[in-house]
């Protein structure tokens, strides 16, 4: 019962609605009465079909229901027809699916049976299945079952065509993050295309770079318009740890499993790696002239500095010293997570004592 | 047989179709008063009116002084030559409008091109022009064309020939998204009545011969390839502080007073480019930035960013078919159906004064009927000089209208772009509106500028000349930049009538549009007028639609 | 006592109360839509009457026989008497005989073969039921379940692990298939499928950690995602996540009590999504069991990865198998 609001209404007004639910429960208990008769008896026919209908317009979480639906469909209405007819038969019940979104575009049993029949299609329009994803996707941007649905869509659709969407989907998420760039799903799903990217064309390394760098350039301007946005922090510092990865060219097996980590301690190309964290803290220190007080801007540095000893061997005293002043000021900002600071000052000091 | 009025007594009787005067009839009208709306003019809007193309064409030639045919436009009035005469013991004082309105425009040019491009098609055209010789525009083209050259004469056959949809604002205004007139628009129902669209990119000419977009959201600051890092951050910090800044008075404690250039300077280190952004494109100041105080700084920009994200990512609407007349139209649609009586092409001849208590008690039309009311409201045009104090101070504004084939910057329905003091040797900012075929304001394949700026040199052409050179290829040979098709300069008085000490009290005048982008000071002083006579009433209420749809 | 005293304390003999009344609702709609979810609601109202010290509210003879007349011959259970088996309604109706201390009342070996049914062999996945799909969700339902009946050994255990690691995001979160953005409801799931299976150490605890604990907002209540609205159930799903990872103390405990304090239904008794909403008996577990671990006074611990009881876990020998 997500959102709704409480309203304790007089006796009687509940008197008079519940003398209202009399009919309606009865009817409703009627048509699921009916339900369990045909299920039963094996009906798998336009009454048993219509039946569901009734129901699940009337409650679409009701799962059972949707089970029989396809029963019916399979062994009623698409069984020892023409294929035309089963596109036929399927293509309505894409038409009742997507009226039964406009009241519940967030329910996992639509999208499944909406799956179901497509995947129980001869010819499938999965172009016309993007169009459709696309426009939930504008009426809210978040929705992650719209999200999910898109990239199951997208993979049938390379599946079918034999061209790769990659390229499309992460131009999809650029006009996404430029509408409104605190769309987390948005940079989420950037962090799954941008690997793929470089993989599929091939790149060689100085074209790698410059693709990274356009990233780092993407997400500096998301946290420099504001620096309370999380998913741009997150995204860069995924983008650091792959920044290593992605400049060498060899990528074994074991880092790129661990290539979600930003702590990972990666032998390879170490000087390039200085040079790229370096640059990093330098524009994040320049953030926190402006903004001393900005908690994810703080966050970043010290996780930077903390990766950047891992990789140098000299000033680690000077960079534990800033990292405990950073959590310091981390403590006194941000009340709600003092202890997770603490925790991460006391790191640094037993390394100082160390 | 003249036009005789069964109805000679009023509550009031409006003069002019203006803006303000249209707003005001709606208004009364609306709580109950009879009203009598009356206009020289033959169309609606007075001196804020919208015109096609012939007729601004001929508006300017009279304007020039030239009446070399037949003027249309306009009935040309004038009275008799007695100053002052005495009628039934009032005094009865002349109206003389055309030569009041001739006084409110100076320093008027227009200038026609050729279509350098499409030099081998002249022969057909010539023969197109021949054709046209039913055509009304025949008369104006042979008597323009003398002057002009054959590219130059086939120009103006095309601009004559699509005259109709052309709708050419001669005080062209845009609306900010939560300003005053669009809140009255959605209160009185008005806006139904109208169509908009939105103006959402806003340019500034900056040096090296560029125009940047102007960030203003968010997602402008966060995508806008022009602004460094480091001015994003000012920026965002600063448009956050202000869209509320009355909740942080520590802020700004202290710069109340002092120039908002400097503030802006000193607490939020926006300076160059990004500080030119602020004060013309943001705030939309029209004065020096010197002139501008921090707190009347801060309510500017802080209106102009409350505008934004209420009708997409639009600061700004524009009204169809030319906003001034439209609007104005719309009011006093509201004055007739709550039973205004509307007189258009009427002439009045004289205002009637009491002598002994030197109040306005009616006036004489030009059927010589004597119409009475409580109050008059007028625009200025229609005093006599006898009750005006020559106010040689007031402000003059440079306009001008261009009609270019081709889009400046980007395409869109509207754009704003602006030139900051100095950056082609102007003194005040140049503010160039762009409006396609999509606000009705000019056909398909035509665009049409606005030019506006206070008046600082010896012309309008002179004040907008080189702002007007970097839009368009107008005396360079630079191929990539759109091609002007014709011009017209004037300046325009803003004539502040309320100074004068010499009107009777039951006489409310009305200002002449002023030097600001929008309708909000005209719209704040209609309410004010309205609040002034009648103080208990509610101004403009809901009226309840009909049809029952929404703005 | 005005409503805001009232809110400054939970209010265990309302809850109690509340939860008895649900089955006699049946004058309402809403009580036969919400039919498929019997099931769930026995195990979400049961598991909090336990955890409140009222395990007695509900009689546990009707309980038992209920839950067994939900299960179907393969063995799964549905979400009510005759409604499809489901490996979601199978893991709450083990939930519910484990807190009854039932098993023997059902076949376990049946249901072991329905959950084992429902791995896929090639991708360590699971699916919902027959009908083929797949969500993190059901791999933690089948983790879970065969957990509780010792019987981990009927699926590929590596395999489940394998396909869990693929939903993990650039965050250390998990979603619900691989490539799907992290969710705290998810990252309940996996993380506590991983503890059950003692494969820990592959969730990046310190990046995870942080995301769980920004999932905090002002108001003191927790989010299941950046920049959307708080919500009493992510009481549980983040703070479960939080304490299996040892870093419970990152939020903010006294704001969040607080929270859920005030999404009470200070007159009907159960606690609502957020405050001011209609209370529900999903909410009131998780709004319960939250605030156990957050050490609220007089309620039961509450185990983290199974979310039963602690004293359950303990009884059946499974307490503290995994660790950090």
């Amino acid at each position: 019962m997500h959102g709704r609001k409480r309203v304790k209404p007089s006796a009687e007004v509940e008197k008079l609605r519940k003398e209202k639910e009399v009919t309606k429960i009865k009817e409703y208990r009627n048509l699921v009465e009916s339900y369990f008769q045909k299920k039963d008896k094996k009906e798998f026919d336009n009454d048993a079909l219509a039946l569901t209908t009734k129901i699940l317009s009337q409650n679409p979480d009701f799962y059972s229901i949707w089970n029989f639906r396809r029963l019916i469909l399979l062994n009623g209405l698409l069984k020892e027809c023409s294929e035309e007819d089963k596109q036929q038969t399927l293509s309505t019940e894409l038409v009742f699916l997507q009226e039964l979104f406009q009241l519940n575009p967030k329910s996992y049993w639509i999208f499944n049976h909406r799956r179901w029949c497509l995947e129980t299609m001869q010819n499938p329009d999965w172009d016309k299945e993007l169009q459709l994803v696309g426009k939930f996707l504008e009426l809210d941007a978040r929705n992650f079952h719209a999200w999910d649905y898109r990239r199951y869509v997208t993979s049938k659709l390379s599946c079918t065509t034999e061209t790769s969407l990659t390229q499309i989907e992460f131009d999809f998420t650029t006009t996404k993050i430029n509408q409104n760039f605190s769309n987390y799903s948005a940079w989420h799903q950037r962090s799954k295309l941008l690997p793929l990217l470089i993989k599929e064309k091939n790149l060689d390394e100085q074209e790698k770079k410059k693709l990274i760098d356009k990233e780092f350039e993407l997400v500096k301007a998301a946290f420099y318009t504001d620096p309370d946005d999380q998913s741009a922090w997150l995204y860069h510092w995924w983008l650091v740890a792959q920044g290593s990865i992605i400049s060498t060219s060899q990528m074994n097996e074991e880092s790129k499993e661990s290539s979600n980590s930003l702590n990972q301690n990666l032998s390879i190309n170490t000087s390039e790696r200085i040079e790229l964290l370096q640059r990093e803290i330098n524009v994040v220190r320049e953030l926190l002239e402006l903004e001393p007080d900005s908690k994810y801007c703080l966050q970043t540095l010290a996780n930077l500095l903390s990766e950047l000893k891992s990789n140098v061997k000299e000033d680690s005293k000077k960079i534990d010293d800033e990292i405990v002043t950073i959590c310091d000021r981390l403590i006194k900002i941000d009340k709600f997570r003092t202890k997770r600071y603490e925790d991460l000052r006391s790191k640094f000091i037993s390394n100082q004592q160390g | 047989m003249p036009q005789q009025l069964e109805v000679t007594e009023y509550d009031v009787i409006i003069l002019g179709t203006g803006f303000v005067e249209s707003i005001l009839a709606g208004a009364l009208a609306r709580i109950g008063k009879s009203v009598l709306h009356m206009d020289t003019n033959e169309y609606y809007g007075g001196s804020w009116t919208s015109f096609n193309f012939q007729e601004l064409l001929d508006w300017a030639q009279l304007l020039q002084g030239c009446p070399y045919y037949l003027v249309t436009i306009c009935h040309v009035e004038e009275s008799s030559g007695n100053s002052q005469e005495n009628f039934e013991g009032k005094k009865a004082l002349p109206i003389n409008f055309s030569k009041a309105r001739r006084q409110a425009y100076s320093t008027i040019e227009y200038e026609i091109y050729g279509i350098l491009k499409q030099t081998n098609s002249t022969e057909e055209n010539e023969e197109y022009l021949h054709k046209d010789e039913q055509d009304t525009s025949e008369e104006t083209i042979r008597h323009v064309s003398t002057s002009l050259s054959n590219f130059e004469r086939e120009t103006l056959a095309k601009l004559l020939k699509e005259s109709k949809q052309y709708n050419l604002d001669i005080a062209p205004k845009i609306m900010p998204c939560r300003g005053e007139l669009i809140e009255l628009l959605i209160s009185s129902g008005v806006g139904r009545y109208l169509e908009f669209k939105a103006l959402d990119k806003t340019y500034i000419y900056s040096d090296q011969d560029t125009f940047d977009k102007v960030p203003c959201s968010k997602e402008d600051v966060f995508t806008s390839q022009t602004v460094t890092l480091i001015d994003k951050r000012k920026l965002m910090r600063f448009l956050t502080f202000a869209l509320d800044f009355t909740n942080s008075p520590e802020t700004f404690e202290g710069y109340e007073e002092k120039p908002y250039e400097k503030f802006l300077k000193e607490k939020f280190q926006i300076d160059g480019k990004l500080l030119s952004a602020v004060l013309y494109a943001i705030t939309l100041i029209q004065t020096k930035a010197n002139d501008v105080n921090t707190i009347q700084g801060l309510t500017y920009t802080q209106r102009y960013l409350k505008s934004l994200g209420r009708y997409g990512n639009a600061a700004f609407l524009v009204a169809l078919y030319g906003a001034g007349s439209e609007i104005s139209q719309g009011f006093c649609r509201i004055s007739a159906v709550f039973g205004g009586i509307y007189m258009l092409n009427h002439s009045i001849k004289h205002l009637l004064i009491d002598k002994s208590s030197n109040n306005f008690t009616g006036l004489i039309d030009v059927n010589g009927q004597q119409l009475s009311s409580t109050y008059l409201i007028t625009s200025i045009d229609y005093i006599p000089e006898k009750l005006l104090q020559e106010n040689e101070e007031c402000e003059q504004i440079s306009r001008a209208i261009v009609i270019i084939d081709r889009y400046i910057h980007e395409e869109g329905d509207a754009s704003l772009t602006i030139f900051p003091p100095d950056s082609v040797g102007n003194e005040y900012p140049i503010r160039v509106l762009q409006f396609s075929e999509g606000t009705r304001s000019c056909p398909e394949d035509k665009y049409v500028l606005y030019m506006s700026t206070k008046a600082s040199g010896k012309s309008a052409k002179e004040d907008l000349y080189k702002a007007l050179e970097k839009l368009v290829n107008i005396s360079n040979d630079d191929a990539s930049l759109s091609s002007p098709l014709f011009a017209l300069f004037y300046r325009h008085k803003f004539r502040d009538a309320t100074l004068s000490s010499l009107l009777p009290d039951n006489i409310i005048v009305t200002n002449d549009s002023d030097s600001s982008l929008d309708f909000e000071t005209a719209t704040i002083q209609a309410k004010q007028l309205f609040e002034k006579m009648c103080p208990n009433e509610e101004f403009l209420p809901a009226v309840p639609d009909p049809d029952d749809d929404d703005l | 006592m005005d409503t805001s005293e009232k809110q400054n304390r939970l209010l265990v003999d309302l809850h109690v109360k509340y939860i008895q009344s649900l089955d006699t609702k049946k004058d309402d709609l809403e009580y036969w839509l919400t039919e498929h979810l019997r099931l769930s609601g026995v195990y979400w109202g049961l598991t909090a009457l336990d955890l409140l010290n009222s395990i007695d509210a509900l009689k546990k003879e009707d309980v038992v026989k209920y839950v067994v007349s939900c299960q179907h011959d393969n063995g799964g259970f549905g979400g009510h008497i005759g409604h499809d088996p489901h490996l979601t309604y199978t893991l709450y109706a083990v939930q519910i005989l484990v807190i009854e201390d039932a098993l023997d009342a059902v076949n376990v070996d049946k249901i072991v073969e329905y959950v084992a049914s429902c791995q896929d062999r090639d991708t360590g996945a699971f699916t919902g039921d027959e009908w083929g799909e797949i969500d993190t969700r059901f791999s933690y339902c089948a983790l879970s379940c065969l957990s509780l009946l010792k019987r981990l050994d009927a699926i590929n255990v590596p395999k489940a692990v394998e396909f869990i690691m693929l939903c993990k995001n650039f965050d250390g979160g998990f979603g619900v298939s691989p490539g799907a953005e992290s969710h705290a409801g998810q990252i309940f799931c996996c993380v506590g499928a991983l503890a059950i299976v003692n494969s820990l150490h592959l969730v990046d605890a310190d990046l995870l950690g942080w995301w769980l604990c920004e999932r905090q907002l002002k108001n003191g209540g927790l989010n299941g995602r950046p920049e959307k609205l708080e919500d009493v159930c992510y009481s549980w799903w983040v703070l479960s996540a939080l304490s299996i990872l040892g870093r419970l103390h990152w939020i903010n405990k006294e704001k969040l009590i607080e929270f859920v304090l005030v999404a009470q239904d200070s007159e009907g008794g159960g606690i609502a999504d957020r405050p001011g909403d209609m209370a529900d008996v999903f909410h009131t577990l998780f709004g319960i069991a939250g605030l156990s671990l957050l050490g609220y006074p007089d309620l039961k611990p509450v185990d983290p990865v199974y979310c039963l009881p602690k004293h359950v876990v303990q009884r059946i020998g499974l307490a503290e198998r995994y660790h950090v």
